[in-house]
């Protein structure tokens, strides 16, 4: 149990930023990232003895991470996420420095993506090696640097979009 | 104007969040489970225990009519067949093995389990239904032998007029409100089947 507890501190101290840069992007609110990525690991908990090296550890620990986000099926979400975020940004702007501002906005900018492309473009920020997204979201490596050459200029546009305004 | 490059910058530049430590999701862990399996498990404990107090009415007292036996038979059945779905999908839905499929298997996974869980609550929930006003119509016959002929009546008819309520108020709400959620949700599980889709 205690060698379980030392892997499984060891796996969340490794992943637990990226996982939570993940569900941030996915659901746009910190709050609920929270719960998603506490959700994850208790997962990962759940399932380490069922792991056995097919893949990266961070793949398979994505994998339910990215699935876990899937499940999450707030009807509401998009319009709360607008929302809450707007609310964030206002209440927090004086608080956070200039640049944590700026990583507010552009998480409310992946936030009106459609849910893959949220998934995929934070795996990306994240500078996760394209074979291992490929392998996460079950896209072939060629159709994702497709996607992901659509997906950076959506998310560009609609970023300049808002720091105009 | 930022290109994506800045933008890639900029996210590495966010502050470490402050939220969910090791320990934190360890005691998490240990100590509760979440709240729909807590909810299924619960209904669980509390049809095993209208089992045992039929089972124990079934096996100490004596009834005069084969009815009554079969009411309790009808009853006993429809409970233990209630209770062995809700642990079938309690398993199913604590068996972590399909979080690892990958997103687009997955989706579908939620989309079937999300239909029967409908079917379920409906469909199958008439039959139940059904089936234990059989029972309560076989018991009335054993206690016509004990109450007066207008208690059985009143007690006939309240019970008619509240099965009809349940039925055709009730369930048509339960029903209509089910399906239009269910719909929203099984649409969006295809918009995201459609987008995970190479």
């Amino acid at each position: 149990m205690k060698r379980k507890e030392a892997l499984f501190k060891d796996i969340f101290d490794k992943n637990n930023r990226k996982v939570y840069h993940l569900c941030y992007g996915y659901t746009g609110d910190s709050e609920a990232a929270n719960d998603l990525m506490q959700e994850t690991f208790i997962k990962v908990w759940q399932n380490l003895d069922r792991f056995r090296n097919q893949s990266q550890i961070s793949t398979w620990i994505y994998r339910i991470a990215v699935n876990t986000c899937l499940s999450f099926l707030r009807v509401e979400k998009r319009k709360a996420t607008d929302e809450i975020n707007d609310r964030i940004i206002e209440t927090k702007a004086e608080e956070t420095s200039d640049k944590q501002e700026q990583v507010n906005q552009l998480y409310k900018c992946i936030a009106q993506l459609e849910e893959n492309e949220r998934i995929i473009i934070t795996m990306v920020l994240d500078e996760i090696p394209y074979q291992e997204i490929a392998e996460i979201s079950g896209i072939s490596e060629g159709n994702l640097r497709v996607k992901i050459h659509r997906i950076k200029s959506k998310l560009t546009e609609i970023y300049n979009r808002h720091e105009r305004f | 104007m930022k290109d994506f490059n800045e933008l890639k910058q900029l996210w590495h530049v966010q502050q470490e969040h402050e939220g969910v430590s090791y320990d934190a999701i360890l005691t998490t862990v240990k100590q509760t489970k979440n709240k729909y399996t807590t909810k299924l498990l619960s209904h669980v404990i509390s049809i095993a225990v209208i089992v045992l107090i039929t089972l124990y009415i079934f096996i100490s007292f004596r009834f005069h009519t084969w009815t009554t036996l079969l009411s309790m038979f009808i009853v006993i059945t429809c409970l233990v067949y209630y209770m062995l779905i809700q642990v079938k999908d309690y398993r199913s839905i604590n068996n972590s093995e399909r979080l690892l499929n990958k997103p687009e298997a997955y989706i579908a996974y939620l989309q079937a389990y999300k239909q029967h869980r409908y079917r379920l609550n409906t469909r199958n929930y008439t039959i139940y239904t059904i089936c234990l006003s059989i029972a309560l119509g076989l018991y009335l016959i054993e206690m016509s032998f004990y109450v007066s002929t207008f208690a059985l009546a009143l007690f006939i008819v309240a019970t008619v007029v509240w099965f009809l309520i349940c039925y055709f108020v009730l369930m048509k709400v339960y029903i209509k409100k089910e399906s239009e959620r269910l719909e929203e949700m099984i649409n969006k599980l295809k918009k995201l089947e459609d987008q995970f889709r190479n």
